[in-house]
C-alpha cells in the first residue's frame, strides 16, 4: 500500500510540528518547510501527493494567494492544494479557490476535518474519521442538480444523449441549452456505450407535450453536417 | 406528427392561391404556413423551419428567387425542398427551376392532381437526415434532475437520486435546505462511485469545499442521525 506524502508550508514551526504529528498518526508521510524557496525545492525532491499551504506567510499579508497561482503555474493543475488560514470570510475563501486551491481549512486546525478532507482528496477511504450524518428535513431537502450531456443523434421523434453517469430509465429530466429551454422529457431507455464507457439515453419526443420544440429540432437538424461515409 | 406529414411554407402574394393550396395540403394532413410577401416569409422561415417551401417566383417583381438565398442561410446542406410556382410554360419553368437548383415546379393555374402527384413524388425526400454531427456548441446540453439531499455532515452531503455517478465532477445544487444554511457559496464535488439503494435509486456523497468555521457551527447544530 503506498503511503501518501503531504508537503506543508507554514512560517510557524509549531503548526508544522502539529500537522506532522496529526497526520503521521493516520499513516501519512509529512514533509514541512517554512519558506517559499524551500517549498519549491521540496516539491521537486519529494513529489508530494498533496500540499498544505498557509495563506499568511511571513510579512506578506495575502501573499498566500500569490503562492497558489505560482504553484499552479510551476506544477500545473494536478497537484492538490489545500490552503490554511485564520481568515474565514467568504471573500477570502472564494479568492483562494479561484486562485486554484482545491479546498480551504480554517485555523486552528481540527484534526478530524483535516484528515477527512485529505482522505477525500487522496481517494483513501478511511473509517478512522467519521463525521456524524445529520438528517435533512424532507420538505426542504428537494434538490435540483445538473448533469452535462451531449446529443449524439437527434430527429423529430427521438433524442439520443451521451452521459458519463448512469441515469435510471423512467427518470424525468429537463434539458437546458441555447436551444432547449428547460423542456421536460422522460428517459425511455438507457444503454451502455462500450466505446466511451458511459451511457446513451433515449428520449422520445411526443406530439402532445413537445409540439412547440419541433421547429427548434428541425433548426438543429439543418445545422448538422453530413456524415462522411 | 406522423413522419408522412410535412411542415410546408407557401409563399405567394395571391391570397386565393394561398388559401387554395393551404386547404388542399391541410386536408391531406400537412402543417401549412403561409406568407404573402418576402418579409413575412423570412420571419416564418425562421420560426417554423419547414421541410418544404412552395415559392412563387413572380412575387415582388420577380424577386422570389432571393428567398432561395434566405433559405440557404439556415439550411447550408440543402435539406429543405423548394418547389417553384410560376406562370411560365412548363418547358420554361423546368429550365428556370434547374437553373436555380429548385426541386420541382408547379405551373399556374395549379391543377389538383398535378399538385398531389408532385407532393407524392417529393414526399419521401422531404425528410431531414438524423442530426448526428452537431457542433459542440449545439450538442452540449445540461440535463436537470430532481433528487433529495437526505443528510449532511461537516464535510459532505448525501444526494439521493436516479443518477449513478462514476466521475469526480463539480456540481451545482439548487436546494432550499442548503440555501437556508447559507451554504450555497460552497463548491460541491461528486465523490464517486454512487451506491445502490434500490433499483434505479442511488446515494451519492458530495464533498463540500470552502466552508469556514461558522458554516461548520451551523451544521453541527443539526441533530445527528443515530446508528
Amino acid at each position: 500500500m503506498t503511503t501518501n506524502t503531504i508537503l506543508t508550508i507554514d512560517d510557524d514551526k509549531d503548526i508544522n510540528s502539529l500537522i506532522s504529528v496529526m497526520l503521521k498518526k493516520h499513516g501519512m508521510n509529512v514533509v514541512t518547510c517554512s519558506d517559499i524557496k524551500d517549498f519549491f525545492q521540496k516539491v521537486v525532491e519529494v513529489k508530494p501527493n498533496l500540499c498544505l499551504v498557509d495563506l499568511n506567510l511571513g510579512d506578506y499579508e495575502g501573499f498566500g494567494f500569490g503562492i497558489i497561482s505560482s504553484i499552479r503555474k510551476k506544477i500545473g493543475n494536478d497537484m492538490i492544494i489545500i490552503v490554511m488560514s485564520r481568515r474565514s470570510s467568504r471573500a477570502d475563501i472564494n479568492r483562494a479557490l479561484e486562485a486554484g486551491a482545491n479546498d480551504y481549512i480554517q485555523k486552528p486546525l481540527d484534526e478530524n476535518i483535516l484528515v477527512s478532507k485529505l482522505n477525500v482528496f487522496l481517494n483513501t477511504k478511511s473509517s478512522d474519521t467519521k463525521f456524524p450524518q445529520r438528517a435533512v428535513p424532507s420538505d426542504t431537502g428537494e434538490c435540483y442538480f445538473e448533469v452535462p450531456m451531449n446529443i449524439t443523434s437527434l430527429n423529430e421523434n427521438q433524442i439520443f444523449l451521451y452521459s458519463s453517469s448512469y441515469i435510471a430509465k423512467g427518470s424525468l429530466v429537463s434539458l437546458h441549452s441555447e436551444f432547449f429551454k428547460g423542456y421536460k422529457f422522460g428517459v425511455q431507455s438507457v444503454t451502455l456505450d462500450r466505446e466511451l464507457g458511459g451511457y446513451i439515453l433515449e428520449i422520445h419526443i411526443n406530439n402532445n407535450d413537445h409540439q412547440h420544440i419541433l421547429p427548434e429540432i428541425r433548426r438543429l437538424m439543418l445545422l448538422s453536417s453530413p456524415i462522411e461515409d | 406528427m406522423s413522419s408522412k406529414n410535412k411542415v410546408i411554407l407557401i409563399v405567394d402574394d395571391d391570397v386565393d392561391v394561398l388559401n387554395y393550396l393551404k386547404t388542399l395540403l391541410e386536408n391531406v394532413g400537412h402543417e401549412v404556413h403561409v406568407a404573402r410577401d418576402l418579409s413575412s416569409a423570412r420571419a416564418t422561415l425562421t420560426t417554423v423551419y419547414p421541410h418544404l417551401v412552395l415559392l412563387d417566383i413572380n412575387i415582388e417583381d420577380e424577386n422570389g428567387f432571393s428567398f432561395i438565398g434566405d433559405i440557404k442561410k439556415i439550411d447550408p446542406y440543402k435539406r429543405i425542398k423548394i418547389i417553384m410556382i410560376s406562370s411560365l410554360t412548363s418547358k420554361k419553368a423546368l429550365a428556370v427551376s434547374q437553373q436555380y437548383g429548385t426541386d420541382g415546379y408547379l405551373v399556374k393555374p395549379i391543377n389538383n392532381d398535378i399538385l398531389l402527384t408532385t407532393m407524392k413524388k417529393i414526399g419521401p425526400s422531404c425528410k431531414f437526415p438524423d442530426a448526428k454531427n452537431l457542433e459542440p456548441k449545439f450538442s452540449g446540453v445540461m440535463c436537470k434532475l430532481l433528487g433529495t439531499i437526505t443528510s449532511i455532515s461537516e464535510v459532505n452531503v448525501t444526494l439521493r437520486s436516479k443518477v449513478k455517478f462514476q466521475e469526480k465532477q463539480k456540481i451545482n445544487l439548487e436546494c432550499e435546505f442548503i440555501d437556508k444554511l447559507e451554504l450555497n457559496h460552497a463548491q460541491f464535488i461528486i465523490n464517486p462511485p454512487s451506491t445502490d439503494i434500490s433499483p434505479g435509486v442511488y446515494d451519492t456523497e458530495i464533498q463540500m469545499v470552502g466552508l469556514n468555521d461558522n458554516d461548520l457551527k451551523e451544521i453541527r447544530k443539526i441533530k445527528a442521525i443515530k446508528g
